[in-house]
């Protein structure tokens, strides 16, 4: 059976790198290539002419400029945090980084040492995602059937548990707080690529529990 | 509007691939997260109230004897959870249920927390607390008594189980240190034919069946669902053979256990005739031209001529009289066995636990080994464990002559007749024990003939004192004079070596993962305790202390072993063909070695008990006694192996099928079929009384852990709807079961699940002491309970099958036979 959990692997990637922190010039210049920005508009994705005619440079400014606003802060800014979603009434208490930080822990990653932000931030639990659609990749490719429904298996409780939990609301203001196409669009896409999967993974393991699904 | 579709998405990947490439971020590199993602079953724990994760501390288990490596999880200084330890190559993280309610052991609430010391009449159910001063006062002045006296061997010390470090704190160092060698176990209430069975023909006993490897597997008589002695590590490998490969597993047993249920074929045979069905199996082999002529020309003491002479008189025809397996099953199993290349054959008690059990299981290695499935990947293996180095004590030792039995019981007790030992105490001609003390050991619940052994532990003239070192409350303690609680084994040092399915050693230690509760002591501490106060010098201080040494010795870091529980060396290859290491001529040249020309074995004489050289060389190693112990390697032609090294008999370093210790007592010297004497003069109507074990308990030290009871406490008698309709039994009427020594009255099953001459009656309940959910009876000490103990719904207590089977010993290796009790069943 194929998830295109490698494809898959690469896009949260590609997000949790968007939302880690402030652009590089490097980076920058990499999604700037017209084969990419020509992917992004075949699914809906345009950055429009704004983000195509500045130069590299400039950019780096702009962006890390408004991943200040967004993300950090002074003032008000947007949450990138689980728990910031959590209502007071919710039975599972607020303590979403604890959850996150056991479930990462438990299936055998850390944080890394220098690493000094709160455990359920969204670019964590896109790259957790990462991890673990890349592993799940592996497994296919060695037809390890048993060890890749592992993964999908905890892919399905991380996002029914956190990620698609939140995603929604955490994307939604990003997309209506965002001065850049950049943020705007990423945002939109980060939200319906992450619904999706989270109906695909249900999907996938409906597949290889059927008698007789590959 | 955004549109994503499997086909944009796998587009979009393969671009974000190369924009994350771009950005110079390798493939599998973290941003904020680092370590490789791993599937594992376990290894770490939250509390579902705080979140916070549960300290673990490594240990072993040890409800059953598989001692699997286990992690206990434990939140503000409780035990909440036990699990197995994913390090562990041996369990591979997997534990089992009985391996799970190790809380109860530990929340028991009928645990016994002081020493304690009767009052009034044995038996009477008078203690009084004691302090461990006064309790170990007057222990060491008995001791010591006898001592001064110069008879140190009138101290029996009797365990049950007792493993690895455990067994060498108490017997090698303390026992050893006081001189007393009357030191019994209990082997031969559990499979001692077994192992005799296979001292006779590989030697060193204890098998290891590679079902991971195998392309078939045979199964005489084990559960090995639920109850093998190495459980999961067996159970495991077999269910994965059979769901993942298709590796076809055949039952024999008289009842459908859980693992005949998950067999490709369960087929219902006579108890007591699994020898019969072999040794057919072997003769279509042989007739067949499908057995291994170079194993059996190089490695066995028999030619192919003579195997099959002597098996030709087994054919299919004859068994299927015997057994009542068709002799078409028959055939066509050897076959697709023989083709199988390799099988592997698992026999466990329902195969020996009988009067013929060591020709039974001579006969399974017999038809391994002439198929050369023996010590090969897939195959039969002997056993591999952990060889720990240990502080040592030197010291003679003298013994009284009870622990084998009575006079004629048995012609080679190699692990000696346990189950008799109160009746050779009772008939007392080689003496008696003045101190007779028990460690894990239950001779009243665990033995046959439960009134005997409760009437000779209750007679002060024949047993004077008993000690039982018990962390419980049960029927051989309440026998006792003074208890001296033990701790169970969640809060206990030790190293263990169980048997590694992997063929690779795997060293693993028990540590506490609690503080002892009360004045609970384990008692490898006490036995340093009494050493001082006896004046013996064992160089270790406690039993944390002889860890810490034996790992030191062993080349092990005590702190890894306390922060990992397990090791095992990643570079090591699975000890497959051990006997075909060829030695060179340093290995078996030198002043003490010797060559015996008869075997053609060489022997270092110094490992026996020879004086001199002189004296080894007349007698020769096979009439020399403890030859064993010094043998270094077979010659086969013109070369030296390291063969199949013996154990407890001075046989060759050849796979003995045919065996000059048997014929020499009287036996066949070849595998042969003994007919089993009460089953030939047995009536139309009689029964055959079999036992069993299920997955939730094990046979006498589960009962009181209430998650296991709430399962398992009702063990009705299995019984065919055939045999129920000509007695008039139907389901759920009470009936009457009677063998020669007593009666019970129990519940019938009517079920096809059983072979038509079988009552089956499960071991494990029908406890009278022990404690409230065990017996109904609550023990005397109050104590710290976990939530739920009290909320006990059910008031059944079971039925113990042990009041009417006799401990009657086969003629061979003395084993229990529990499987050949013929009884007659009534409506009651």
């Amino acid at each position: 059976m194929k998830t295109g959990a490698e494809e898959r692997s690469r896009i949260y990637g590609l997000l949790a790198h968007v939302y880690y922190h402030e652009p590089d010039a490097r980076f920058l210049k990499s999604f700037m290539e017209p084969a990419f920005l020509a992917t992004l508009e075949g699914i809906g994705i345009d950055l429009g002419e704004y983000f195509r005619e500045r130069s590299t440079e400039a950019l780096v400014e702009e962006l890390a400029v408004e991943y200040t606003r967004l993300f950090l802060g002074p003032g008000k800014h947007i949450y990138p945090y689980e728990s910031a979603y959590r209502s007071e009434e919710d039975p599972r208490g607020r303590d979403a980084g604890g959850e996150v930080r056991n479930l990462i822990q438990a299936s055998g990653l850390d944080y890394a040492p220098d690493y000094r932000d709160a455990p359920d931030h969204i670019s964590i639990q896109l790259e957790f995602m990462e991890k673990l659609t890349e592993a799940e990749g592996r497994a296919w490719e060695h037809e390890d059937t048993d060890t890749a429904t592992g993964y999908l298996e905890i892919e399905r409780r991380f996002l029914r548990d956190h990620l698609a939990q939140w995603v929604s609301e955490f994307s939604e203001r990003v997309a209506a707080n965002a001065r850049t196409s950049l943020y705007r669009e990423m945002a939109v896409l980060t939200r319906e690529f992450v619904l999706a999967d989270a109906d695909a993974v249900e999907e996938s393991i409906e597949e290889v529990r059927t008698p007789g699904g590959s | 509007m955004v549109k994503l579709t499997r086909r944009s998405l796998m587009k979009l990947g393969v671009a974000c691939a190369a924009v994350l490439a771009g950005a110079e971020r390798a493939l599998g590199q973290g941003l904020a997260l680092t370590g490789t993602l791993k599937l594992v079953d376990g290894g770490m724990d939250f509390s579902p109230v705080t979140g916070k994760e549960r300290k673990i501390v490594p240990s072993a288990c040890w409800q059953c004897v598989a001692r699997d490596a286990i992690l206990c999880y434990v939140e503000d200084g409780k035990l909440v959870k036990i699990e197995g330890n994913p390090e562990s190559i041996r369990n591979r993280g997997k534990i089992c249920a009985k391996g799970q309610a190790g809380l109860n052991q530990v929340y028991d609430p009928d645990r016994i927390l002081y020493p304690m010391k009767r009052v009034g009449k044995r038996g009477d159910g008078e203690w009084k607390r004691v302090s461990w001063d006064e309790a170990l006062d007057e222990v060491t002045a008995r001791l010591k008594a006898l001592l001064d006296e110069g008879h140190p061997e009138k101290f029996m010390f009797h365990y049950g189980r007792m493993k690895g470090s455990d067994s060498k704190i108490v017997k090698d160092a303390f026992l050893k240190a006081y001189g007393t060698g009357t030191v019994g176990n209990h082997t031969s209430i559990c499979e001692a034919a077994k192992w005799t069975a296979q001292e006779l023909t590989w030697g060193k006993h204890y098998d290891v069946n590679d079902v991971e490897h195998a392309n078939m597997i045979l199964n005489f008589g084990c559960n090995i669902m639920e109850a093998h002695t190495s459980h999961l590590q067996l159970s495991q490998r077999t269910i994965g053979a059979v769901a993942d490969r298709g590796v076809k597993l055949v039952t024999f047993d008289v009842r459908l256990s859980n693992t005949g249920a998950k067999s490709d074929e369960w087929i219902p045979i006579k108890p007591g005739t699994d020898g019969a069905v072999i040794l057919a199996m072997a003769n279509v082999v042989m007739d067949e031209g499908l057995y291994d002529a170079d194993f059996i020309d190089t490695w066995t003491n028999v030619s192919v001529a003579e195997l099959t002479d002597h098996l030709r008189q087994y054919t299919p025809e004859w068994a299927e009289g015997i057994s009542g397996v068709p002799a078409s099953k028959i055939r066509s199993l050897a076959i697709e066995y023989a083709n199988a290349k390799p099988g592997t054959l698992v026999s466990y008690r329902g195969a020996v636990a009988h009067y013929n059990g060591v020709d039974t299981e001579r006969a399974a290695k017999m038809l391994d080994a002439i198929l050369g499935y023996i010590d090969v990947r897939g195959g039969t293996c002997r056993g591999v464990g952990a060889k720990w180095k240990y502080p040592k004590v030197s010291g003679s030792t003298a013994k009284l002559k009870i622990l084998d039995g009575l006079e004629g019981d048995a012609a080679l007790p190699t692990h000696h007749i346990s189950h008799r030992v109160l009746d050779a105490i009772k008939e007392g001609s080689h003496g008696r024990p003045d101190v007779y003390m028990t460690y894990c050991y239950e001779p009243v619940y665990a033995n046959g003939d439960v009134q005997e052994n409760i009437d000779i532990l209750k007679d002060e003239s024949l047993i004077p004192y008993h000690v039982s070192i018990n962390p419980f409350y049960t029927e051989s303690s309440a026998l006792a004079d003074i208890i001296l609680p033990d701790v169970t084994y969640l809060e206990r040092w030790s190293w263990d070596d169980m048997v590694s399915y992997d063929m690779i050693p795997e060293f693993y230690i028990r540590q506490p993962v609690l503080p002892a509760p009360g004045a609970t002591r384990q008692f490898q501490d006490v036995c340093c305790e009494l050493a001082t106060r006896l004046g013996l010098e064992l160089g270790f201080e406690s039993a944390e202390d002889f860890i810490r040494q034996s790992c030191e010795k062993s080349g092990l870091d005590f702190g890894y072993m306390t922060s990992h529980g397990v090791w095992h060396d990643a570079d090591a290859k699975p000890k497959y063909k051990a006997y075909a290491k060829e030695l060179t001529p340093e290995d078996y040249t030198g002043e003490k070695i010797l060559f015996d020309e008869a075997t053609g074995v060489y022997w270092d004489w110094t490992k026996s008990k020879a004086k001199t050289k002189e004296e080894a060389e007349e007698k020769g190693y096979t009439a020399m006694k403890y030859a064993y112990k010094g043998y270094v390697g077979q010659k086969i032609g013109d070369k030296v192996y390291a063969g199949f090294k013996p154990d407890k008999l001075n046989k060759s370093g050849f796979f003995e099928i045919s065996s000059d210790f048997m014929a020499k007592k009287g036996f066949s010297a070849l595998p042969t079929f003994m007919a089993i004497p009460e089953h030939e003069a047995m009536g139309a109507d009689d029964l055959i009384l079999t036992t069993y074990k299920v997955n939730v308990q094990i046979h006498t030290r589960s009962q009181n852990c209430k998650w296991l009871t709430e399962i398992y406490h009702s063990n009705p008698a299995w019984i065919n709807p055939a045999t129920a309709a000509k007695k008039g039994i139907a389901d759920g009427d009470r009936i009457r079961v009677t063998s020669p020594i007593g009666e019970i009255v129990t519940t019938a099953r009517v079920t096809d699940a059983v072979h038509p001459q079988v009552i089956a009656i499960s071991h494990h309940l029908g406890h009278f002491e022990y404690g409230e959910f065990a017996s109904g009876n609550k023990a005397a000490t109050g104590h710290e309970c976990v939530p739920d103990c009290h909320n006990k719904w059910w008031s059944e207590v079971g039925v113990h099958p042990n009041w009417i089977i006799p401990n009657a010993p086969d003629p061979v290796a003395g084993q229990l036979r529990f499987n050949d009790t013929v009884v007659q069943v009534t409506k009651a």
